[in-house]
């Protein structure tokens, strides 16, 4: 279907979507490109794991808005915080500058203020440290925290300060 | 965080538990650079891996709200041994004690091969003096200075030489004719930077900048924010704007790249000027003109 002289190229989302992109909005995915230029001429059609079609609805709606100078319109806040994650590393896989740095943008926006609990929630990590070691690494930064509005840390069954 | 997030998961790839924390450090590093170091540092209590994250995040970014903070700035800086490629402070309140403290952020990060500095100290009625390194810079992109910076530390004997600068914001700070007269420490200054693509100037007024001869300048934005103060000798000011601009009416240079002008005018602002300018700039796409009352 989509061979080297069309401008449509085809891509394929992991749930089996099939989206025909203009080669300028596929060159933006350096991911895309670095496969178009490995294979033969006639590729058929490129499958981009990791990639749900909603990601490429808003890869797409980015795009438009670029080519017309308002990529400052785009918007991120209707996705919640699982969602701009998920949509952060498609674009991330994709390797796509332009908005992966939008991207990144909007995710250290959200964590801005946040306690160590939520952003401990967010990220999905998980506390390795005793209580001890954290004691002393709180206290050791503890200049970093003055000053805000801290709410005491959540599932933070192990200690206070 | 329910069965329905697990699911979904699943569908993409089988990652584990926290899908970011399984990013690499080099992501994770990059989001911190969006934040203030203040709370990058936080991030330092979450596990034993991210503890030492944040001092791999390349920018640094200050918001100084008083004298306290110094010592944790000092403390960064000490930290830091690898690459610093965006420094930005700015201060509210700078005195003569902190000069010590500032020079050596400053030059810690130049020993870095910082690329972008971004330097904004307000409400200060003195010199604020920036080391000379700094306009020898070889790794230096992107210069934002945002505060009136006196340029009389630019020796006539030295040379400002910053061959990788780009993007160069300047604020002047004009009270009597004696500062226009010491603009030649600036000339000095844009002349050395032979590849810059962006040139802003607050409180342009009086400026020979068409003296610039800057052939690879694309954008450049003239801003004049603050009127100037009747008291201290105005009408001379304006006085000597014109006997130059006489003088060197022929000597106009052409900015060849040029194609986004944005410039503020007042009532106090020399029109001629401005429209020779234009007459300078033949592949100029976009103008804009901003009235300051």
């Amino acid at each position: 279907m989509a061979s080297s002289s069309s401008n449509l190229i085809s891509l394929k989302t992991s749930d089996g979507t099939v989206f025909k992109v203009e080669r300028a909005l596929a060159k933006t995915m350096k991911t895309v490109q670095a496969i178009i230029e490995e294979a033969d001429a006639n590729i058929y059609m490129i499958p981009i794991h990791n990639v749900f079609s909603h990601h490429m609805d808003m890869i797409i709606d980015y795009y438009k808005l670029s080519v017309a100078g308002k990529s400052k319109e785009f918007s991120v806040e209707k996705l919640d915080n699982d969602e701009l994650k998920d949509f952060l590393l498609a674009v991330h896989y994709l390797n796509m500058e332009d908005l992966f740095e939008v991207l990144t943008q909007a995710v250290a926006d959200r964590l801005e203020k946040k306690s160590v609990g939520y952003v401990r929630k967010y990220f999905g990590i998980e506390n390795d440290f005793t209580p001890e070691e954290y004691a002393a690494i709180r206290k050791k930064n503890d200049w970093a925290f003055k000053g805000d509005d801290i709410e005491p840390e959540e599932d933070e069954e192990k200690q206070e300060e | 965080m329910a069965e329905d997030q697990q699911s979904k998961r699943f569908c993409s790839e089988k990652v584990g538990d926290g899908l970011i924390n399984n990013l690499p450090d080099e992501l994770i590093c990059h989001i911190l650079s969006f934040l203030l170091t203040k709370d990058a540092c936080k991030t330092s209590v979450l596990s034993k891996r991210w503890k030492s994250l944040y001092t791999m995040a390349p920018n640094l970014h200050f918001e100084l709200q008083n004298k306290k903070e110094n010592n944790f700035v000092n403390a960064i800086f000490c930290r830091r041994t690898q690459n610093i490629k965006k420094l930005k402070i700015h201060r509210l309140k700078y005195s003569q004690t902190d000069h010590s403290n500032f020079d050596l952020w400053i030059l810690k990060a130049l020993d870095l091969d910082v690329m972008e500095l971004d330097l904004k100290l307000v409400k200060y009625n003195g010199n604020i003096i920036l080391p000379h390194k700094l306009f020898r810079s070889e790794s230096l992109v992107v210069l934002k200075l945002g505060s009136p910076f006196k340029f009389q530390t630019l020796l006539s004997s030295f040379r400002p030489y910053l061959p990788s600068l780009k993007i160069l914001h300047i604020t002047l700070c004009i009270v009597s004719v004696l500062d226009i007269k010491d603009f030649i420490p600036l000339y000095e200054l844009i002349y050395g930077c032979p590849h810059l693509e962006e040139l802003g100037l607050e409180q342009y007024i009086g400026l020979d900048f068409l003296r610039f001869s800057l052939p690879f300048l694309k954008r450049l934005c003239l801003n004049y924010t603050e009127p100037l103060k009747p008291s201290t000798g105005y009408s001379e000011i304006i006085k000597f704007i014109k006997e130059k601009e006489n003088l060197h009416k022929s000597q106009l240079l052409p900015f060849r790249s040029l194609h986004y002008l944005w410039i503020g005018i007042t009532q106090y602002c020399n029109m001629d000027l401005i429209i020779r300018v234009l007459q300078k700039t033949p592949t100029l796409k976009v103008l804009v003109v901003q009235e300051k009352v």
